[in-house]
């Protein structure tokens, strides 16, 4: 393997890292903000809807960064 | 083994083929591949779906008091961290760092056996508070059980990529075998991102 490759394996490996870590943050605060949300509504009914769209979010940063769905119907993978 | 069939595993055996061809038939392979495992996840969802809305339809969105929220919260960031050290794996073998790769998969399997420890300690109360018998621990025991299921195949899955790992396996060519598990222990992750909310949450 070239030097120059090995640079190139790099750059592509920390910006792939640096993606990663924007998602597990995100995932982080939609967590978060997910469970002080449920604490503060104490299983009231709208709680649930109030929560829905950080479900969907998290599932989104799931299937989007780390299973890379956008692949299926893309080339670039 | 020789060099090229440590290189493509699958390659041996094989010798009827000539080098060329035998690239040449499996060019589309990783593509079909990958259509072949969102297939089964997207067949996984309909299972899980299932068994969601049994908790709905069940229990409404009413949950006992008794639920460990704190606990179901810690092992919620536990599966989370192990699906970020999973996509930390798969890019370390897909750039060639075997070191990274090793670590990150060693971490991914430490991190989904410490879930285990908590979802069974969640177990163990639910026994105590909300047994299968009431609606409420039929939905709770359904989802967790299946869910269980589903982190220990893919702890076993993520347990033989590890070990053929460290036996020289997988490269930045070849890394489907990686793929594929990482792929499965993130949809692990995203059922629970599901389960989490309804069991614990609303």
């Amino acid at each position: 393997m070239t030097t120059e490759q090995v640079a190139i394996d790099q750059a592509a490996l920390s910006k792939a890292t640096r993606k990663g870590l924007v998602g597990a943050f995100w995932l982080a605060v939609l967590t978060l903000v997910e469970f002080v949300i449920a604490t503060a509504g104490d299983g009231e009914s709208w709680t649930m809807w109030a929560l829905l769209p950080f479900v969907v979010a998290k599932g989104w940063i799931i299937l989007d960064t780390f299973m890379h769905i956008r692949a299926l119907w893309t080339e670039d993978h | 083994m020789t060099t090229l069939d440590t290189a493509h595993p699958e390659a041996a055996g094989h010798d009827d083929l000539g080098h060329e061809e035998y690239h040449q038939d499996m060019s589309f392979q990783p593509r079909a591949n990958r259509i072949g495992l969102w297939m089964f996840i997207f067949s996984e969802c309909f299972l899980f779906a299932a068994f969601l809305s049994a908790r709905y339809f069940t229990t409404g969105t009413q949950r006992p008091e008794d639920l460990n929220q704190a606990l179901a919260l810690a092992v919620t960031i536990v599966l989370l961290l192990s699906s970020i050290s999973a996509y930390l794996a798969e890019a370390s073998i897909k750039y060639n760092h075997r070191r990274n790769f090793l670590l990150f998969m060693a971490a991914t399997i430490g991190l989904g056996l410490l879930f285990m420890v908590g979802v069974s300690i969640e177990l163990h109360e639910a026994t105590l508070h909300y047994p299968p018998g009431t609606p409420y621990g039929s939905s709770y025991f359904m989802l967790i059980g299946l869910h269980a299921f589903h982190v220990v195949t893919g702890l076993v899955a993520l347990l033989i990529v590890f070990s053929l790992g460290l036996r020289g396996h997988f490269g930045s060519t070849q890394f489907w075998g990686v793929e594929g598990v990482v792929k499965y222990w993130h949809f692990v992750d995203l059922a629970w991102v599901l389960i989490y909310p309804t069991l614990y949450l609303f």
